[in-house]
């Protein structure tokens, strides 16, 4: 089906109009990823008024083209400032933070503009040849699977960072309490809400996201002013990929396995990139022999969470097309356009406007090249702001923190969530408990309670269900082994050092 | 950072004049009109109001973003329409569920709330099958149910109470069998309890025929019986449930859009012509009737009219399943 | 600030137990032995039994003063810069539609760059100028409905 529409669709995407659409879609998104408290969401959100004036494939490709960019380029601030721009980069930005201190900030985004782009590139080819046949499977997925794998996230989160993981479950644990918040999904019963309404909603994930990375920065670059170490500057852009291609290359089988990863974890529909972030630097971790450089500036690490999340992104449109089922809240907003444009997503789209959809996946594949040029010339830019000092930068970076958590509900409810998670951050980590936990924990505490909850419904509250149907156990083991492994060599260490005391 | 800001925003600029004139022009609209959604993204409620969103955009020359507030069985979105400044920037698609919410002790909020702008639809719910279940015709679903044991059956397509939570339950009655017989599995939506429905998760899903039109087509699931009181134009090969089994029964869910209540009667003036525009747009009705969606407009106060019956209506029927809270 | 991992553990258990009677006291669903209270009343309990472990590892290493605040603290400077980056903003976004961004934020960071050691015109400038680009940034080109305040009908 591919190629019989191939030429048609070249036709409907390398025109001077769409040239024009693309770039400037990428540099919107570029900067809106970039600004803490911006979400690819709100980018997209803000398109849609302009697709009334294209054709379909201009339409999509502005939206397309947008939300790759905004994912890639949150890891710009991730690196530059420690506060990520999208949830989709929370899981890393430990590491990227940390190369930057060393002095690698270019080879750091030189890694994240690669892999991004590989993955984007992964996804979008999947969803080329294969979009039909794997949103079906997708759609085997009931509350038991979606159970196992939101566990399976949250089992990532403890073992990802360098703390103990005591410290780390108890984070986690804040994080799923803090999702608890707000009327149940269930019921409608208001939780922990102390009877305010601006709370009956639940906590405000972008306010709490840029709360918890950036108050504990500001307040360190406040008050802590003599410990804080220097930053680098990027020189030559170009210099970025010195000794780049040696890196991707090592790590060539975690690319590919963290875009599947990626790409399988997008087209599930209500998992998206920010989790297929998590969970491929969570499996990275686990099947590297350095594990102890996670969290601490890991090019591995690194390598395997750009490429997921961008992979992702692609894969988010395999039930959105195939189905009219949103995989994320960007492919909803895309299937509105889709429908405006008289593109019906359904089997039978495939058929009908074959040569449409063709070229809708082409641009994805052109969204995701554009990364590599575009990228570079963002970082290029955005590593001017490291030449003024941080203490300077700070007043400004806390400017665009309040008028972030402000817009995503237009309230300012959302101010006082950053600022009261952002001290709760600043003391968990002045005493050892990690925030990428908890931030993960307020991501997916909605899909694992409702669907612990639907399950145990299900299953008359009985556990059987829950390893009845094989995808579900499959995740249960790797859930398992996610724990066993870790204790396992754990042990082992213990066995040997105390042999190694006796003798 | 300052070079590309500036030239994102001259980029920007060159490309939105167009949009952006002619809001300057009046008080209302003054900036983007936030319509409310209380369902998840990719169901009924979700498309059609989106692609009234669309329309009302390019009336009022000012961006529609349509919000979905969804969660606690369709209570946090209502309630933040109602809780909305009562200033026309922000409106919302208020469902059969407003009528049902407080019977069921969810809320105290009521259609009182809100400042009625236009029913604009009302589709009848229908029950779904497997493809694969074996279950030729309703009769042959209600005599398996009714050998059955109690709450082997699991049923979803909407939140404990919702819409088609009432119809499945209502259906059971009707046809004279407990209504523990299926035990109801709470959904954020029909498109999320449908999904279930083709995953092999519950075994009967109920939920209006549009909404069920993709996986139809692919060939995942089929309808059994349609409650409402004649066949639809759009599936005339579909018995109706009174057909198929002789039990009468008949439900439905309906969207308008509301505004809360205590706007500036000119803005509402000012709302239901716009709506009303978007409702007679031949780009709507083709979206509608390509989807399966039924049309009509009825609007301001004959919609509170309607709103006050069906409010009636629901509370009876809750009474009926043992739902409704003492 | 550092803490002790043993007051840490007593904080813990006592959120704990806090969280699993509150959610204890919640209804069940109709017809269900399950309901709005069964998954906070695991974390509870979760909380409960973590905040023993981690009381127990804390007394046994011992040693470290109960609090301990960073030498940062200390200077008054900084302090009050943390101050108006945490309490400031809450309070300024507790009348965040009466004063507006426009006022509230060039007041915010001129306070933080004079408190940071940035003082003169130049950075009042730089202050009055970063809140306006920001401000007609999101309200002209991205809708996002900041609100003027103050300078209501001037912006």
């Amino acid at each position: 089906m591919i190629f019989q529409h191939l030429a048609a669709a070249s036709d409907l995407v390398l025109t001077w109009n769409m040239a024009l659409v693309l770039l400037s879609s990428a540099l919107f998104g570029l900067f809106v990823g970039a600004v803490p408290g911006l979400s690819a969401t709100m980018a997209t959100a803000m398109l849609v008024p302009l697709t009334f004036f294209m054709d379909p494939v201009p339409a999509i490709a502005s939206i397309v083209t947008t939300a790759a960019m905004a994912i890639f380029a949150s890891d710009i601030p991730a690196a530059l400032i420690r506060i990520p721009g999208t949830a989709a980069s929370a899981a890393y930005v430990d590491d990227l933070s940390a190369l930057t201190r060393a002095g690698k900030v270019g080879r750091a985004l030189g890694i994240s503009v690669t892999s991004s782009a590989i993955g984007g590139v992964f996804g979008s080819l999947i969803l080329m040849f294969a979009a039909p046949q794997l949103a079906l499977v997708s759609l085997n997925f009931t509350s038991f699977e979606y159970f196992w794998l939101a566990l399976l996230g949250l089992s990532a989160a403890v073992m990802l960072g360098s703390a103990s993981i005591l410290k780390s479950l108890i984070a986690l644990g804040i994080g799923l309490l803090i999702a608890c918040v707000g009327m149940d999904t269930t019921s409608g019963l208001p939780r922990f809400t102390f009877g305010l309404t601006s709370l009956l909603d639940g906590v405000a994930f972008v306010p709490a996201l840029i709360g918890m990375f950036a108050i504990p920065e500001l307040i360190r670059t406040f008050v802590h002013r003599d410990t804080i170490p220097k930053a680098a500057v990027i020189g030559n852009p170009f210099k970025m990929f010195e000794g780049l291609g040696g890196v991707l290359w090592r790590h060539k089988t975690n690319l590919a396995r963290s875009s599947t990863i990626g790409t399988i974890i997008g087209i599930l529909p209500g998992a998206g990139s920010d989790i297929a972030a998590w969970i491929s630097y969570a499996v990275s971790k686990n099947f590297s022999k350095t594990p102890a450089t996670y969290g601490r500036g890991s090019e591995e690490g690194l390598v395997d969470a750009c490429a997921a999340n961008n992979s992702a992104l692609s894969g988010a449109y395999v039930p959105a097309m195939v189905f009219g089922i949103p995989g994320d809240s960007i492919t909803a907003i895309v299937i509105g356009v889709l429908y405006v444009k008289g593109l019906n997503p359904g089997p039978m789209v495939f058929l009908t406007s074959g040569d449409t959809i063709v070229a809708i996946f082409l641009v994805f594949l052109l969204a995701n090249i554009l990364i590599v040029p575009l990228g570079l010339l963002a970082i290029g830019l955005a590593s001017q702001v490291l030449r003024v000092p941080k203490l300077a930068l700070a007043p400004l970076i806390l400017g665009f923190c309040i008028v972030g958590s402000y817009s995503i509900n237009a309230s300012a409810s959302g101010v006082i969530i950053m600022v009261v998670l952002g001290l709760l951050a600043y003391l968990m980590e002045e005493n050892g408990f990690p925030v990428a936990p908890t931030i993960l924990g307020i991501v997916m505490g909605l899909l694992v309670e409702r669907n612990l909850i639907t399950s145990l419904i299900k299953s008359d509250g009985s556990m059987v269900g829950f390893f009845e149907r094989p995808i579900a156990a499959g995740l249960a083991l790797l859930v398992a082994v996610i724990w066993i492994v870790p204790a396992l060599l754990w042990i082992g260490r213990r066995l040997k050092s105390s042999r190694e005391t006796q003798g | 950072m300052k070079l590309n800001r500036r030239s994102i925003l001259s980029l920007a600029a060159a490309l939105m004049v167009g949009v952006a004139a002619p809001a300057i022009a009046q008080d209302w609209p003054n900036g983007p009109v936030t319509l409310v959604v209380p369902w998840s993204a990719g169901g009924g409620t979700d498309a059609t109001a989106r692609m009234i969103g669309t329309l009302l955009e390019k009336k009022l020359g000012v961006p529609v973003p349509v919000v979905n507030r969804t969660g606690g069985s369709g209570v946090i979105g209502h309630t933040a329409i109602a809780d909305a400044a009562p200033d026309g920037q922000t409106i919302g698609v208020a469902t059969l569920e407003i009528g049902s919410m407080h019977t069921l002790g969810l809320t105290d909020l009521t259609y009182k709330a809100y400042t009625p702008i236009g029913l604009y639809n009302s589709d009848p719910a229908a029950l779904f099958v497997r493809a694969d279940a074996g279950y030729e015709d309703m009769p042959a679903l209600l005599a398996a149910l009714e050998k059955a044991p109690d709450r082997e059956f699991k049923g979803s397509g909407s939140a404990q109470g919702g819409v088609n939570h009432l119809a499945l339950a209502g259906m059971l009655l009707a046809a004279g069998l407990p209504v523990e017989r299926v035990a109801w599995v709470p959904s954020e939506g029909a498109a999320p309890g449908l999904q279930d429905l083709a995953a092999g998760g519950v075994q009967i899903a109920t939920a209006s025929l549009p909404e069920a039109a993709a996986l139809m087509s692919a060939g995942l699931i089929k309808p059994l019986a349609v409650f409402s009181e004649a066949r639809l134009e759009t599936a005339p090969d579909l018995p109706t449930f009174s057909q198929a089994t002789g039990h009468d029964f008949a439900l439905g869910s309906w969207r308008g859009v509301v505004a809360p209540a205590g706007i500036p009667e000119d803005v509402a003036a000012k709302l239901v012509a716009a709506v009303g525009e978007v409702v007679k747009d031949p780009e709507y009705l083709s979206f509608m009737k390509d989807r399966g969606y039924a049309t009509q407009w009825t609007p301001a106060a004959e919609f509170e009219t309607f709103m006050e019956n069906s409010d009636k209506a629901l509370a009876q029927s809750l009474n009926a399943v043992g739902l409704a809270k003492q | 600030m550092k803490i002790h991992d043993s007051l840490i553990g007593a904080l813990l258990f006592a959120l704990g137990l806090w969280v699993l009677t509150t959610a204890l006291n919640y209804p069940q669903l109709q017809g269900q032995s399950i309901g709005p209270g069964t998954f906070p009343g695991v974390l509870g309990a979760l909380f409960m039994a973590g905040g023993v472990a981690l009381a127990a590892a804390g007394l046994r290493a011992q040693g470290m003063r109960i609090i301990h605040f960073d030498p940062g603290w200390r200077h008054p400077a900084r302090l009050a810069a943390a101050l108006i980056a945490t309490v400031g903003v809450v309070i300024f976004s507790l009348g965040f539609e009466t004063i507006g961004f426009p006022v509230g934020g060039f007041v915010l960071l001129t306070a933080l760059f004079f408190f940071s050691g940035y003082r003169g015109l130049t950075w009042v400038l730089i202050a009055a100028t970063f809140v306006l680009a920001v401000h007609l940034l999101m309200t002209r080109l991205l809708y996002v409905p900041l609100p003027a305040g103050l300078l209501k009908g001037i912006l």
